[in-house]
């Protein structure tokens, strides 16, 4: 029971932590401090802390969930940290690191190669890309190994 | 791997529920056990071991090659 109960603190701890520097860190990417060359850097922050922010608010939304339900809770704690889940997803993960190391070795090839310099926006795309097939291998990993397993 | 815990399972009456709660596993786990899909870690081996009160060897038999 007392374990129970530290895992929920540790979920509201966590969720609130999150939160707040969240939006922290969205606030102070949100203000105009009249420096172009910040600007970048502004968004940046902005996106973390929106990135924060969903993670935190996660984590909160999770607190009043268990709260709710403790044997919920012991149940989604036994879940992530089952041996065989916890297998497959590393399995998935070496299989999208993979992928996503070759994509970008294949670009970095290409560029070399014609040493012609690609546009930002073409560079956008392609890393979007690269982003976009790596998560797809990992899914798609999980669900094969799932299968599997 | 071959295995005896569905066996065991059965002999003990328990679901596979049951087994997992006890194992602290998801009952995935333990039907990809049973089936012979998934080889335990030895941590989940010696646990599974010590809740029937036998040994790993007697639960799971290893076949070279």
């Amino acid at each position: 029971m007392n374990n129970q109960k530290s895992n929920q603190n540790t979920e509201l701890i966590k969720g609130g932590v999150m939160l707040g520097l969240g939006i922290l860190l969205f606030i102070t990417g949100s203000i105009d401090f009249n420096a172009a060359a910040w600007t970048p850097y502004l968004r940046l922050i902005e996106g973390i802390g929106l990135f924060f922010v969903v993670v935190g608010g996660w984590n909160l939304l999770q607190y009043f969930r268990y709260k709710k339900n403790p044997v919920a809770l012991q149940k989604a704690r036994i879940e992530s940290m089952d041996e065989r889940k916890l297998w497959i997803q590393y399995r998935s993960g070496n299989n999208a690191f993979k992928a996503g190391i070759c994509l970008t070795y294949l670009l970095l090839l290409m560029v070399g190669a014609t040493e012609k310099p690609l546009s930002s926006d073409l560079i956008w795309w392609i890393l979007a890309g690269i982003v976009v097939v790596t998560g797809a291998v990992y899914v798609v990993s999980l669900i094969r190994y799932e299968n599997i397993y | 791997m071959k295995n005896k815990l569905e066996e065991l399972r059965i002999n003990n009456g328990l679901t596979q529920q049951e087994l997992a709660e006890r194992l602290e596993v998801s009952r995935q786990t333990i039907i990809s056990l049973e089936q012979g899909r998934y080889n335990p870690s030895i941590l989940l081996a010696f646990k599974t071991a010590r809740l029937f009160g036998l040994t790993i060897e007697d639960i799971f038999i290893y076949e070279e090659g």
